[in-house]
């Protein structure tokens, strides 16, 4: 059996995500795809991977990993409490590891989702042109159907060989505040909604919920009822935000389904997704409208 | 120009196109020509289109250098195909498929209550209104090919559940109000459950252009124990 990664421990949740499935929407196969690009971007740019290399995406932490090769890891995002061979060990750069080494991720300290990129990348098979786990749909990861990383899992990938480390600039590192506020773009069925709900919108503020997964973000606390129906379903992007009738937004993330019939007021920024992907249960949002494309 | 059909944003680099109000056929017809010349005009531009009933969700990869521009191109397109122009020069066929269906209260779970709340006299009348309608795909969503199909008899319409029943088995076919289809999946699901398909629906790289699209035509065929337990065995 060829060589890796393997795990040792994995409580909360831990999965293989590139850059997720492009163009086939149209089948109802979701994007899926690690969800703070950001990170995701780094990690694999601080060991000089292509950009669509497959990393660990890890939530919450309790995932511990034993090292059966000499290589270079990288690891972006969320604070975890990230060690390795039991020495607390810093983020958004990367490190040499040797063989029997054990890498760990205990509880969370900040942020949400933390990934774990290795030179060369893990060498997991492509369903759909991505080898990113959704385990809604059952496709991808180790398997190929969709079940995340667990206990005595080995996930394959070539030695190599040690290199000079490298570490992303301090002023780009993010500070993940419990206080998110999010952008968002007048999209979709914006102005169906009429002032006072939009006014609601931008003055309140949420709260996640528990109801936090990678299909959504739920949120709770604002007051957005209404009686807007969509006569049909249609498509839906990451960062849709739906306002279903009991007025409790739910943005959509990247194993989101490809449609939908609540209507949405509209999209969180792109470059506001990466923030969005580290909020966590009981982290506060406030919106804010940004207008600057035409209608 | 035709009036009906409306252009939203739906994000930095993704548009809606609203083709009518009320949904046609032709309608579906005019979708599929709108979505085959998107794909062919924009390919290295494209990472999302999704019809849905009377709508197409287009995502370019870039950013629109210019949002009237963009928006005033998928008009005209749009209302070319809607008025079905020559000059797109496509070929469109909808496909019909027919589906083995098995319908058994060991696979339809739901199947008592529909009789009972729909007052119906048998199972066998359940099974020629379900089975002697031709329907049409609506729309492909919700999971990796699951296809909203319309429009079920007006004597077997009904409801979804109040709670979404947690697991509902691979291969069942559900009605909810007008509509019916074929979980091609284990999941979650809200229908009433009358009856089983054998026949795998999830897409695979190799059979995409298999799958169906919006327009086509779907037949339930029923079939008896036998047949069931001989395909099931295949899948």
């Amino acid at each position: 059996m060829k060589k890796g990664f393997k795990i040792l421990q994995s409580g909360g949740l831990s999965m293989l995500q590139d850059n997720g499935r492009i163009g086939f929407s149209q089948y109802g196969i979701a994007q899926s795809g690690a969800v703070d690009s950001f990170a995701y971007f780094w990690s694999n740019k601080l060991l000089d991977n292509p950009s669509n290399t497959t990393v660990i995406e890890i939530t919450l932490g309790a995932l511990k990993i034993e090292s059966q090769i000499s290589t270079c890891i990288a690891v972006c995002g969320a604070d975890l409490n990230f060690t390795i061979n039991g020495q607390k060990t810093p983020l958004w750069q990367s490190h040499n590891i040797n063989k029997g080494d054990k890498i760990e991720w205990r509880n969370r300290v900040s942020g949400l989702r933390c990934y774990l990129a290795i030179k060369g990348g893990f060498a997991v098979h492509k369903i759909f042109n991505s080898t990113s786990t959704n385990p809604r749909e059952k496709i991808g990861g180790l398997s190929k159907d969709g079940v995340p990383l667990k206990a005595d899992d080995i996930i394959p990938s070539n030695p190599a060989p040690h290199q000079t480390t490298k570490a992303l600039n301090w002023q780009h590192i993010p500070q993940y505040s419990p206080h998110i506020t999010l952008q968002f773009l007048p999209t979709y069925q914006f102005d169906l909604f009429d002032k006072k709900f939009k006014e609601r919108i931008i003055s309140q503020k949420f709260i996640v919920s528990k109801q936090l997964n990678r299909v959504g973000c739920r949120l709770q606390g604002g007051d957005l009822s209404h009686k807007i129906n969509l006569p049909y379903s249609e498509g839906m992007l990451i960062g849709s935000i739906q306002i279903p009738p009991d007025g409790n937004p739910i943005i959509m993330l990247n194993d989101a389904p490809t449609i939908g019939g609540y209507p949405k007021i509209g999209t969180v920024c792109s470059d506001e997704l990466p923030k969005l992907a580290q909020a966590y249960t009981g982290d506060t949002i406030n919106f804010k409208l940004k207008e600057t494309f035409a209608q | 120009m035709e009036k009906n059909i409306r252009i939203v944003q739906a994000s930095e680099n993704a548009f809606i196109v609203y083709f009518t109000d009320k949904i046609s056929p032709p309608v579906f017809h005019s979708i599929r020509h709108f979505c085959q010349a998107i794909q062919a005009q924009q390919s290295d531009n494209l990472t999302h289109l999704i019809p849905s009933y009377n709508n197409v969700l287009i995502n370019f990869s870039k950013p629109a250098s210019n949002t009237l521009k963009t928006i005033d191109y998928l008009h005209n397109l749009a209302d070319d195909c809607l008025n079905n122009s020559s000059s797109l020069n496509l070929d469109i066929t909808a496909t019909t498929h027919r589906l083995p269906a098995y319908y058994h209260p060991q696979v339809g779970t739901d199947i008592e209550r529909v009789l009972e709340q729909c007052k119906i006299a048998s199972l066998e009348q359940l099974i020629a209104l379900h089975s002697e309608k031709k329907y049409t795909v609506y729309a492909v969503g919700f999971c990796p090919g699951f296809a909203y199909l319309a429009e079920v008899d007006k004597k077997i319409r009904i409801p979804r559940h109040p709670t979404p029943r947690l697991n509902v088995a691979a291969g069942s076919i559900g009605i909810a109000e007008e509509q019916t289809a074929v979980y091609p999946l284990p999941t979650p699901g809200g229908w009433h459950i009358i009856g089983n398909c054998p026949q795998s629906l999830i897409p695979n790289e190799k059979s995409l252009t298999h799958l169906w699209q919006i327009g086509d035509e779907v037949i339930f065929e029923p079939i008896n124990r036998k047949m069931y337990d001989k395909l099931s065995a295949k899948i």
